[in-house]
């Protein structure tokens, strides 16, 4: 038990940008550039060619194995 | 050991009955010595013990310490390129310290407070330009975060290694056991703050952004107005309520100073406010769900005490009721990357705004929303 500690494993979240589109809505998921910032107007819109605006940019961590159980 | 356990268990309950063994006097020294030898070294031993479990802690610490130090030299060389060598002025920013006014008179002690605040900021703010005559403000500002967090590092490397000598020194089991039941708390501190340095580098909104992001949200496409420091206000309408929009500027990493802010709007500029709206990120305790949302009264602020003042002391003069919305999530996540759970409370929290408005004012009043937090990565 004082050996055998369980070593934790060291969790990298993957970084995503979320776009939408100004005019028709359209969504976008993709990976995370340097320059991205939420509320940059980053590109075209690949439905109406619209301007894309960064919506949010966030850092996904893989799932958890065992979920703890809620109390 | 447990060979010569089992020898002895054998001995007394084993064939024979043990009738043998205890007529034998080496076996009484060989079953009792153990026991003395605990009763006299019982505690040595588990100091030793204790020494080494803070001993692996420490190194861990140092590894972390070391690390934000070459990334922060490294930031300053690849994003900033200055013309000397950064690692002493950096070993110099390391060791920067600030000390506190006096407590002992009350009156006043937050104008004091304030005022060492900022003349540490601009300390900072300025030693880092001087690193590098174009340097922008983004550019500052991040190095000032990645700064901040390293310094932190240090400090908590320094303190734990004094606690650490001093036990070893004295032996004394006190310092020692007190150290190794903070010690998980203090290595979960120093790795969110090794993590919140690659996001101050990339400049990616942290956890404690999510104030910022609403708020900037709804500055999208009006006119921003600085109001104090890396701080910036707008004017919008809804429901035939006046908003007033107030945030730090970003995408920088800064808090800005919205107390300052709120001061200036209400007491010099003499808008007639009828409600505070603030949404912050708050600590979640154990078992709630990162990302929950909740509502309150009272001025959502972290931070030092002074800000926090200067909202307060605003809202009783004028009487303003101040209403909060809250974002749950761990200290570790309010300054790492925004998790995913947090980016998606984004549109509840925005609900859950514009329901305090409905439901706390009426047609014709104004509302003073303010988006407290890191800036870091969100623009308005």
């Amino acid at each position: 038990m004082l050996f055998f500690g369980k070593k934790k494993k060291e969790e990298t979240p993957t970084l995503y940008t979320e776009e939408a589109c100004q005019s028709c809505g359209e969504k976008n998921k993709r990976a995370f550039e340097d320059s991205d910032y939420i509320y940059k107007s980053s590109s075209r819109c690949n439905k109406c060619s619209g301007i894309a605006m960064i919506t949010a940019i966030y850092g996904e961590y893989p799932p958890e194995k065992e979920k703890q159980k809620q109390l | 050991m447990v060979s010569f356990f089992l020898l002895q268990l054998n001995g007394i309950f084993g064939p024979g009955g043990g009738s043998d063994s205890s007529n034998n006097p080496l076996s009484y020294i060989l079953w009792f010595a153990p026991i003395f030898i605990l009763m006299m070294y019982g505690q040595k031993f588990q100091s030793w013990m204790i020494l080494s479990d803070i001993s692996k802690s420490l190194s861990k610490l140092k590894t972390m310490k070391e690390t934000a130090r070459k990334e922060a030299i490294e930031y300053v060389k690849t994003s900033i390129k200055p013309s000397i060598d950064p690692g002493e002025k950096i070993d110099k920013f390391l060791e920067y310290f600030t000390i506190m006014p006096v407590d002992l008179d009350p009156n006043g002690i937050i104008g004091k407070l304030d005022h060492i605040m900022r003349t540490r900021d601009e300390r900072v703010r300025s030693e880092i330009k001087r690193m590098a005559d174009e340097m922008s403000e983004s550019h500052a500002s991040r190095m000032e975060n990645i700064l901040e967090a390293a310094t932190a590092l240090n400090m908590i490397y320094k303190v734990v290694r004094h606690f650490y000598i001093m036990g070893k020194r004295t032996t004394s089991m006190f310092v020692l056991v007190q150290l190794q039941m903070v010690m998980p708390l203090l290595l979960q501190e120093a790795e969110a703050l090794q993590k919140a340095i690659s996001a101050f580098k990339k400049g990616l909104p942290i956890g404690d952004s999510i104030g910022p992001m609403v708020v900037g949200k709804m500055m999208i496409g009006k006119e921003k107005k600085v109001i104090a420091r890396e701080t910036v206000y707008s004017e919008d309408e809804y429901m035939d309520r006046k908003l007033y929009l107030l945030k730090a500027e970003g995408p920088a990493g800064t808090v800005g100073r919205p107390g300052e802010a709120v001061q200036r709007i209400v007491g010099e500029i003499g808008l007639k406010i009828d409600a505070i709206i603030m949404i912050d990120a708050a600590m979640k305790l154990e078992g709630e769900k990162t990302g929950s949302i909740a509502e309150g009264i009272g001025a959502a602020i972290g931070g030092i005490g002074v800000e926090k003042y200067q909202i307060e002391e605003v809202a009783t003069r004028f009487n303003i009721p101040v209403y909060a919305v809250i974002v749950k999530q761990s200290i570790q996540d309010a300054i790492t990357i925004m998790r995913k759970e947090i980016s998606d409370s984004f549109n509840n929290v925005c609900k859950t705004v514009l329901t305090v408005i409905e439901d706390k004012t009426s047609v014709g009043q104004s509302v003073l929303i303010i988006g407290i937090g890191n800036t870091l990565g969100v623009a308005q």
